[in-house]
């Protein structure tokens, strides 16, 4: 087994006392994608953004290709490409312009920005509106543009946070493709959705997580034997058995974490 | 009556309620309320001071302005929506039997009520400023409000008929006829600017003029000239029977929510809603000035992006509207301008600075996630904003500089110029290093709202009178040359710019979404 290229353990997380995670663990491999499910308000955005930063835990370890985040919170992200759940955009650009921003943030060379733009924007089927302001795109297209914006320095690690929602069928089809292309290429993608047969399809394992803590990870078989539903047991009878077994733990949160030192 | 008085208090409570609720709201609201007083009076003594040595004609102009300006607002909302309505009243209100005269009246008496309690009190001081500063005792500021509420009446009413007749004749062109009102009654305000200009409200039997010769009467003891009390009756009756024989109609499918918040609210969805449309609308034009990302460095990039950003998001029409207030009221045209008018007007468009500022922490703030889950820092990001606020500011007042050569010939001291031109500069400063801590929540009215308008205009006063300082101190040890003093003044400015961007950066470090 290679090194995991994510690796959180123990992750604590509260909202004004709320427990949003519970000591929430999880491990991704290079070349696979690995599906994050769970109930609603089971912890999986918060997870996501505390592995982006754009949240710090309270307290555990998030460790990305051996280098714990923590410690230094800017360098890893240039090797990472995020997508949140319903992403702002500024709407006020053209998709074209848009990537082209996000790939100078993104340290893209500038001889490249053009070329990769209006290679993703035609591989997305978004050259005819490559040109309009983000504002008139349909909410499908705009979730496109921001998985554009996501992959467009070409990230070893890709974090996706239900990236499929509002997409019609044609172009789910198209991102599912891209993420098999990008894994099948060695990258490690983390996707969080609801929706149980795209992970079952997509996913080459799965992280089932409620109340804050990732109550089983593994293939579909390996799920299945752990919930004992049987080899005919679908994903969805899976999540319903460990989501309704895993009753809400009353545990007591560590102290909170500094910033940049290990607690 | 029962229920429009049902109707009434709820969308009362719905407005006002939430910026009266919580630990510091009702102090907000009475703070914001206050903070409106000095000017309302100031505004009063203005407009009373110019009464009094006007002649009756030109004294009229003077008056019809504000009222034609009330009149513009009545028919600019008509246009849009015309009748306040939340969407929790569509649901539940108007699926119900309630007839369309009881929900106009309802929406009448709460226009009303929410004018006046909003700017109520700064219109009945600007009233006794000009009572006071025309030699009438502070009393006869009653008859004055007394006027201006029924004319704020009549301009709802107007409004309100002309929606009605839009849903009623949808085919009919009353979006037509509104604009070309609209126009007529701003047209003679262009007469306040340029004395030769041959329309004057005076000329015209516009409402705005009848209601301001009935003005002007009570500002100097008077009798009411029985022909604008005739015009002001046949206008305020006429639009009073029509809004009668119209109220009847059924118009709820015509109708959409528009009372998306409270007083000193900002709900995010509607707005960002309006913001979306406005971007996309704007589009078709505001796209050919194109965004290069692949050119320029980082804070190059980030600036053009805010300046990008503010030229198509519907921005740039405020900045321009605001600025073309700001610059008419200082007197250009009228020969009213001068050094200390100007350094004045200067100060007033660092306002736009403070609410460009708050339209960022309201609206673009949520973006920052595309630059803080990348490898790079924010300090590029918000060097950017500084600098494209710095430059917005410096546009306007350059402009306004410019204008004044060319009508007046008006060459400001260096001093006057330095305070002009680094209010840009500190008020850009202060909204970047403000924006990398404060949050605005789209919740009920906040200091920090008001903190974030108020410091930024402070930030922009403190800095233009640092410049005045510096050049004023050169001058003190013995530096005359003009030129000489603007080197000081280059150099004070690079200095000052700078050591913003400088700390705008460690600020930056910092920043949390």
């Amino acid at each position: 087994m290679p090194l995991p290229a994510i690796e959180l353990q123990q992750l604590w997380k509260s909202y004004d006392g709320q427990p949003a995670l519970q000591g929430l663990s999880l491990e991704a491999y290079p070349s696979e994608i690995l599906g994050l499910i769970g109930p609603n308000g089971a912890g999986k955005t918060t997870t996501l953004k505390i592995l982006v930063g754009l949240l710090r835990p309270d307290y555990g370890i998030v460790r990305v290709r051996g280098h714990d985040v923590l410690v230094d919170p800017v360098a890893y992200k240039a090797e990472l490409g995020y997508m949140p759940e319903a992403p702002t955009l500024p709407e006020y650009l053209t998709p074209t312009e848009f990537l082209g921003y996000v790939g100078r943030i993104r340290n893209l060379p500038k001889d490249r920005l053009a070329t990769r733009t209006s290679d993703l924007l035609r591989v997305l089927d978004l050259a005819p509106k490559a040109d309009e302001t983000i504002a008139s795109l349909s909410k499908g297209m705009k979730a496109k543009v921001a998985f554009a914006a996501a992959i467009i320095h070409e990230p070893s690690i890709l974090v996706l946070d239900e990236p499929l929602i509002g997409i019609d069928p044609a172009g789910q089809h198209l991102l599912k493709e891209r993420l098999a292309t990008m894994a099948h290429a060695g990258a490690t993608v983390l996707v969080s959705t609801h929706q149980l047969d795209t992970a079952e399809r997509l996913c080459r394992r799965v992280a089932i997580v409620s109340h804050g803590r990732n109550v089983a990870t593994g293939d579909l078989a390996a799920l299945r034997a752990q919930a004992q539903t049987g080899e005919e047991g679908s994903l969805e009878d899976v999540f319903l058995r460990l989501t309704q077994e895993a009753a809400a733990p009353v545990v007591e949160t560590p102290r909170r974490r500094g910033w940049f030192r290990r607690g | 009556m029962g229920r429009t008085f049902t109707l009434f208090t709820y969308k009362l409570r719905f407005f006002f309620g939430p910026a009266l609720r919580g630990r510091f709201g009702p102090l907000a609201y009475l703070a914001l309320i206050l903070i409106f007083l000095p000017s309302g009076f100031a505004f009063g003594v203005t407009l009373g001071t110019t009464v009094r040595d006007a002649d009756p004609t030109a004294a009229i102009d003077v008056l019809a302005a504000p009222l034609a300006g009330l009149l513009s607002f009545g028919l600019l909302y008509a246009l849009g929506a015309g009748v306040t309505a939340h969407a929790s009243e569509f649901d539940f209100f108007l699926t119900a039997d309630v007839r369309p005269r009881e929900y106009l009246v309802a929406d009448l008496l709460f226009q009303l009520v929410s004018l006046l309690g909003a700017g109520g009190l700064s219109a009945a001081v600007a009233a006794v400023g000009m009572a006071v500063t025309t030699g009438r005792p502070a009393v006869a500021a009653l008859p004055l409000f007394a006027l201006l509420i029924v004319y704020t009446f009549f301009v709802l009413m107007t409004s309100q008929v002309l929606v009605i007749l839009r849903v009623r004749f949808p085919k009919r062109p009353v979006r037509l006829v509104t604009t070309a009102l609209l126009i007529l009654s701003l047209i003679p305000s262009a007469s306040l600017a340029d004395p030769a200009f041959p329309i004057r409200f005076a000329d015209l039997p516009l409402p705005s003029t009848a209601f301001a010769a009935l003005g002007l009467a009570v500002l100097r003891g008077t009798t009411w000239p029985i022909l604008d009390v005739l015009l002001a009756l046949a206008y305020a009756g006429g639009i009073a029977a029509a809004w009668y024989a119209l109220s009847k109609t059924y118009i709820v499918h015509g109708l959409r929510p528009t009372m998306s918040a409270g007083f000193g609210q900002v709900d995010m969805g509607s707005r960002m809603e309006i913001q979306r449309h406005m971007t996309a609308r704007l589009g078709v034009v505001t796209t050919r000035v194109r965004f290069r990302p692949e050119r320029g460095g980082a804070t190059s990039l980030m600036t053009r992006l805010h300046l990008v950003r503010i030229w198509r998001d519907g921005s740039i029409l405020f900045v321009a509207l605001f600025a073309i207030i700001g610059i008419l009221s200082s007197g250009v045209g009228r020969g009213g301008a001068n050094p200390i008018g100007v350094v004045a007007v200067s100060q007033l468009l660092t306002f736009i600075l403070g609410i460009l500022a708050m339209n960022w922490a309201f609206y673009e703030r949520e973006n920052m996630w595309i630059v803080l889950t990348s490898a790079q820092g924010p300090g590029a990001y918000f060097r950017g904003l500084m600098l494209s606020f710095a430059l917005i500011g410096l546009g306007v007042t350059g402009a306004f500089l410019a204008l004044l050569e060319a009508t007046h010939s008006l060459r400001l001291p260096i001093d006057s110029l330095a305070l002009s031109i680094a209010s840009p500069i500190g008020g850009g400063f202060v909204a970047a290093a403000l924006l990398t801590r404060i949050k605005l929540k789209p919740s009920a009215l906040s200091f920090a709202a008001l903190g974030i308008f108020f410091l930024v205009s402070l930030g922009g006063i403190l800095g233009g009178l640092a410049a005045q300082a510096v050049v004023l101190a050169a001058r003190a040890i013995g530096v005359f040359a003009v030129a000489a003093q603007a080197t000081v003044l280059l150099g004070f400015l690079l200095a000052f710019a700078a050591f913003g961007l400088w700390t705008v950066t460690r600020l930056a470090a910092t920043f949390r979404l």
